[in-house]
């Protein structure tokens, strides 16, 4: 893996990813400079040896990450820092096998040696817009023609079409054939309401009538004994129709807590068809590095993982089982000595060994450590990569997300 | 005021351990008499006070407006109903229903119809 830099920016670029949904790719800095998520003149380039390399760890990852989850409902790790309810009724979800949309691991890997998993992102993944939209246009500018049969260069993204794929199985067993998509109004930069849009277009590309609304307005009517889309005052709702089917970007560790999420523990059959399912609370603890490490002890992708201290480890990571975006992370290594200005309220941490990410300087010199982001679909497995540098080791709120680029014959 | 009875209890939810009625009611009642050594409100069984929500002798009725939004907590028969509970002396308008009839044991009520919706976070909830 190689990156590039200077390439030139395509002209009003800023409005093409802002209309492409990179709605949220211009921020302010705490020191009130204006900082761009979004990288237009470098891209990162991989070999089809690489890339084969990437999907097969990806592949590998989530078969694994499976067993782990059913090692996880047997309760060897405790009900992993959730009520009892809420670990039954994850439990009981894996035990149906209700079936997934989409996840991304995130790997630490430069091209050489084995990809390392630093943690899956299975319940809330972000990163669509850019993963599946932006950074597909933005290669496709500089050659156009990206990713036919032929072509010189192509792109690791199959995200956009295996999402549709994705839905468009899951439609038949839809009696409604309308899916609700639910985001927090609560974000303030709009990420997710747009990457809860990108859901929703690639269900409507697969047949769906797809709703977007706030997860706010996700509200249970005891009458009806039913889940209903309601707008208005909780004292005068108004009901706008019921809710058959749901994606709900939104953590299940944080709903089954919630108030609404009384309902949703008493009856699991009434929430049958929503996504990310239940037992996807298996896939977003960071407990899940513990379980890997458990039952694949010593395997190339997986780093040692604990749940009671470093146990040993001379260089460590600490993170919180349900943080999120680099929340309350703290490194200890060597050279590096990091801690996340950002708590993260939750219940219990996890010690994972310590990898560097490789540095990739700019052309200016610049530090720029990425975090290969991999995605999964469905049972379909590996679904493309998204790449987002970090000025250090911690990839927090002011990385940046490169696109990649697949050099079918070592012209670049 | 139109009168409930526990009949009226429609749901019964599990969730993070707690029993929550529902009632399709506006207000809830029990029957409150006051300890004349400390002042506080302590639960009786409701057999003592006026079903027509009046006070009879040292025995009072207390109301609790009921929203679908979260569950109030009934307090055990001989315990005491601290301010912060939401029961007040005040009666309820004549047209507002009224559910009766909770279980000495003490338990958790709320109102039947639409919840309100999951929380949000200012941090999103992507990952």
């Amino acid at each position: 893996m190689r990156r590039i830099d200077g390439l030139p920016p395509r002209p009003g670029w800023e409005r093409i990813v802002h209309d492409e949904g990179l709605t949220y790719a211009f921020t302010e800095r705490p020191d009130g400079t204006r900082f761009s998520y979004w990288n237009e003149t470098a891209a990162y380039v991989l070999s089809p040896g690489e890339v084969d390399e990437l999907e097969s760890a990806t592949d590998e990852l989530y078969r694994m990450t499976l067993e782990a989850a059913r090692y996880m409902a047997t309760g060897a790790l405790g009900t992993l820092g959730l009520s009892e309810a809420a670990f039954e009724l994850a439990q009981h979800s894996l035990s149906l096998r209700e079936p997934s949309i989409y996840g991304r691991f995130d790997l630490a890997w430069d091209g050489t040696g084995p990809a390392k998993m630093l943690e899956f992102n299975g319940d809330t993944p972000t990163g669509l817009v850019e993963g599946a939209v932006c950074q597909w246009s933005r290669v496709e500018a500089l050659h156009p023609g990206l990713g036919e049969e032929q072509g010189d260069v192509d792109q690791l993204n199959g995200l956009w079409p295996m999402l549709v794929q994705r839905w468009r199985q899951r439609l038949p067993s839809s009696a409604s054939k309308v899916l609700h998509v639910a985001y927090t109004r609560e974000e303030e930069t709009g990420e997710d309401a747009a990457n809860a849009a990108v859901l929703a277009a690639t269900a409507a590309e697969a047949g769906y009538r797809t709703v977007l609304l706030p997860v706010e307005d996700v509200r249970f009517d005891t009458r009806s004994n039913h889940w209903v889309h309601a707008a208005g005052d909780v004292d005068d709702p108004r009901v706008v129709s019921g809710i058959e089917e749901l994606f709900a970007l939104h953590p299940w560790e944080v709903m089954v807590d919630d108030g609404p999420g009384g309902f949703v523990l008493h009856d699991p059959l009434l929430m049958h068809h929503w996504y990310e399912p239940a037992w996807k609370m298996f896939c977003s603890t960071k407990l899940l590095l513990v379980a890997l490490w458990r039952c694949f002890p010593d395997h190339p992708h997986l780093l040692p993982a604990y749940v009671d201290g470093p146990n040993g480890l001379a260089e460590w990571v600490r993170k919180p089982i349900f943080g999120r975006e680099g929340d309350g992370i703290e490194i200890s290594a060597r050279d590096v000595h990091v801690r996340s200005p950002r708590p993260h309220p939750s219940p219990m941490d996890v010690w994972q060994g310590y990898v560097p990410l490789r540095n990739f300087p700019g052309a200016d010199g610049a530090p720029n450590h990425p975090v290969v982001g991999s995605w999964v679909v469905g049972d379909d497995g590996a679904a493309g990569i998204g790449i987002r540098e970090s000025d250090g080791p911690l990839t927090d709120y002011w990385c940046r997300f490169v696109p990649n680029i697949i050099d079918r014959k070592g012209l670049l | 005021m139109t009168a409930a009875s526990i009949g009226a209890l429609v749901v019964t939810l599990t969730g993070c351990g707690e029993d929550v009625r529902e009632v399709d009611a506006d207000y809830a009642q029990i029957c409150v008499r006051e300890d004349p050594d400390t002042g506080e409100s302590v639960r009786v069984d409701d057999d003592e006070c006026d079903e027509a929500g009046r006070p009879r002798g040292s025995f009072i009725p207390m109301f609790l407006f009921l929203n679908a939004s979260r569950s109030f907590a009934v307090p055990p028969v001989g315990s005491a109903v601290p301010r912060s509970s939401g029961f007040t002396t005040t009666r309820p308008p004549a047209s507002a229903s009224v559910a009766r009839g909770f279980a000495p044991s003490g338990t958790s009520v709320g109102k039947t119809g639409v919840s309100k919706g999951f929380g949000g976070t200012k941090s999103g909830a992507g990952s």
